[in-house]
């Protein structure tokens, strides 16, 4: 996505894609890209023993630090993505490396900071050749070290976030996992890339610290100085550099009432989530990180709708074993107990990769080999998964999900390894689920119209708004010249919708709905005039939709449905839906507008 | 009195993702055990196992062959440590 609109004289409008909503103002840091400016200069031989203590004192300065990063990480995120750093620590640990560097240093007679650099530099073309994709992205692991190395040597910024004092908004062209490890909430409001996607590491670390955040907007870290004011929207996507004192004073006039509509919301918390007329619509929590779990109890979101499993898998130096799936599973199913949690197996392809897994590199990822496709042609992998899920089920309410179903035959090879790992499990005498519910998420429309078919296979069916709208639509909706497209009113997927619920509750199946449509105030009367049983949303959601639903009445929502489906616009749609919420919910209008 | 041996094995790379961090880690902290010289690697491109950085550049995808040597008064000892650690694929699998 580039820059869209700029004009109003003196500030500038860039629009990037929004990671993490809230909106945050404040003075800019750039973070200087990886390759910081080294010092050089020349030494004479009698300089090079104080050029070694230097060295020294840096690499246990560096040393220490990573030891504290890791620390920190493994007690936020847990100790299975603190083991990146055990690497970290190898390569200043590396005493062929410092040997190499202290040769280097007699031989070519330069400051230290320019002969690390250059050995560092040498390692890292090395590794960029290498035939591997996976060994060639730990480039960027050097570099993190040989960064914290140099900066320690020159003696200026060593934990780039963790020496902040004031509070500002960090931009960067991106993060890299020690940069996030060691920031503060207090201190960093917002998180402002060039590059990056919804699964990109400074995207997750910002959801899951609930501070704002923007990526992708290509040049902002070399349009932008520091010291100059911001103002990041995540919400929107948006960044406005040097906004006028207008649209300051309009943000904070909507940032009151916001908050004010907040505290209010928040009084909802423990009211159920039904319609004036009585029509449940049970709120469950999307969470992607074990931490995300403590929100769910503040927002008042009745157990998980869908946890994602990618993150085990994204941004490590190893696949995560039965037991450490076992551990998560079951530390997040006993947190959220008596509330039950639906787990959504593997969905990597599309635009989500994990580094240790070989995906073959496709022209067309999406409609390539991804989530269940992969995990179906990777049995012995997905078998640790499940294994790992009917391990952790024992005894917890666990239901699993499979993503990505476009016939009803992935459902049955699938449902026929669990049954596998079930025997296997047996025969082990290990503990394990008996039971467990089973469901398959409708994001392909060739799901969406043969639920008939694949209802006899599972317990609940979980639409996926995002992929059906993408995939029934043929629009890449973070594709700017067809974005608009993108359309969630449009009547096809409404009627998909409609057909999916009908036929499930003709098997007696629940349906629930875990797409950002599911999280959008005016797109909820509908969903509850379509019958939809359940909405799964993430946590800082939930009260302003729970709102929504309290002040509907079912009869209203099934007429505005059924109108909806009597082919029009999408725009019509979309506006009949406004004008409800506009009628019913004026608040939430103010806390989106 | 100085027990200078040199021992040679080859070793197929057998689990699934090959030399990457995490074995690499694995053998740097195994080989620094032991005083004894270890060079792992091919014919003209050898590294030692105690960097970190070396071990990370020698393409050690799954199928490859590479040679160990052991040098000095514990290379026995070194050697079947690492041969555990090439049998056992890393403990990846």
């Amino acid at each position: 996505m580039t820059e869209k609109t700029a004009e109003v004289p003196g500030e500038l409008v860039l629009q990037g894609i929004g990671v993490s909503p809230g909106v945050a103002v404040g003075e800019v840091v750039v973070f200087a890209a990886e390759g910081i400016p080294i010092p050089e200069r020349p030494i004479t031989e009698k300089d090079v023993p104080v050029e070694i203590t230097r060295f020294e004192e840096a690499l246990i300065k560096t040393r220490h630090q990573i030891s504290e990063i890791q620390r920190r990480v493994s007690a936020v995120l847990g100790e299975e993505h603190a083991s990146i750093f055990d690497a970290h620590l190898l390569v200043v640990d590396d005493r062929y490396f410092v040997e190499e560097v202290i040769r280097e240093l007699h031989e070519k007679h330069r400051n230290i900071e320019a002969v690390v650099g250059s050995v560092a530099e040498r390692y890292m073309e090395m590794l960029g050749k290498v035939e591997d994709d996976y060994l060639r992205e730990r480039t960027a692991d050097v570099r993190d070290v040989t960064r914290r190395v140099i900066e320690n040597l020159s003696g200026e910024t060593m934990d780039r976030m963790g020496q902040l004092e004031r509070p500002c908004i960090a931009v960067a062209r991106d993060f890299s996992p020690s940069d996030t490890a060691g920031m503060n909430r207090n201190i960093v409001h917002a998180f402002v890339t060039d590059i990056g996607s919804v699964t990109s590491h400074t995207a997750i670390m910002a959801r899951a610290l609930e501070v704002p955040a923007v990526v992708g907007l290509h040049d902002i870290s070399t349009r932008v100085t520091s010291g100059e004011t911001v103002l990041v929207d995540g919400t929107k996507g948006m960044v406005i550099i040097r906004p006028t004192s207008e649209r300051l004073l309009a943000y904070a006039k909507k940032a009151e009432d916001q908050k004010m509509i907040l505290c209010e919301l928040e009084t909802l918390k423990d009211k159920p989530s039904e319609t004036k007329d009585g029509y449940c619509m049970p709120i469950a929590a999307n969470i992607e990180l074990p931490m995300e779990v403590e929100g769910i109890g503040r927002f008042g979101a009745r157990g998980v709708g869908l946890f994602r499993t990618e993150f085990l898998f994204l941004d490590k130096d190893h696949l995560p074993d039965e037991e450490e799936q076992t551990t998560v599973y079951s530390d997040v199913a006993d947190q959220c107990a008596p509330d039950p949690v639906v787990i959504r197996t593997l969905d990597l392809g599309g635009d989500k990769f994990a580094s240790t897994l070989k995906t073959a590199s496709e022209l067309n990822p999406f409609l390539g080999q991804r989530a269940i496709r992969f995990c179906l042609a990777h049995p012995d992998f997905f078998k640790v998964q499940l294994r790992a899920l009917l391990r952790a089920a024992a005894g917890r309410s666990i239901s699993i999900m499979y993503p990505m179903i476009s016939c009803v035959t992935e459902v049955i090879q699938a449902n026929g390894i669990l049954e596998e790992c079930r025997k296997e499990l047996k025969k082990e005498g290990a503990p394990y689920a008996e039971k467990l519910r089973v469901g398959a998420m409708i994001e392909v429309p060739s799901a969406a119209l043969t639920v008939d078919l694949i209802a006899p296979h599972v317990d609940f069916f979980s639409i996926g708004t995002n992929d059906l709208i993408q995939y029934t639509l043929a629009v890449d909706r973070v594709n700017e010249n067809v974005a608009y497209l993108y359309k969630p009113t449009h009547v096809s997927i409404l009627k998909l919708i409609q057909q999916v619920v009908q036929t499930a509750h003709d098997s007696r199946i629940p349906v629930a709905v875990c797409g950002q449509m599911a999280a959008s105030p005016e797109m909820v009367p509908l969903l509850i005039g379509l019958g939809v049983d359940e909405l799964s949303i993430s946590p800082p959601s939930v009260p302003m939709i729970k709102d929504v639903v309290r002040s509907l009445r079912y009869t209203e929502c099934a007429r505005l449905a059924e109108g909806a489906l009597q082919a029009r616009t999408p725009d019509d749609i979309l506006e009949e839906c406004c004008a409800l919420l506009a009628k019913r919910a004026p608040e939430i209008l103010e806390l989106i507008g | 009195m100085a027990d200078e041996q040199t021992i040679a094995r080859e070793f197929k790379v057998l689990n699934k993702y090959g030399i990457h961090a995490r074995p690499a880690a694995l053998l740097v902290k195994a080989a620094g055990k032991f005083a004894c010289e270890i060079y792992i690697g091919r014919k003209g491109s050898e590294v030692s196992a105690k960097s970190i950085m070396g071990l990370l550049t020698i393409e050690g995808h799954q199928g490859s062959k590479l040679q160990v040597r052991t040098i000095g008064e514990d290379a026995v000892e070194a050697m079947l440590e690492i041969a555990e650690l090439f049998e056992k694929k890393f403990f990846e699998e």
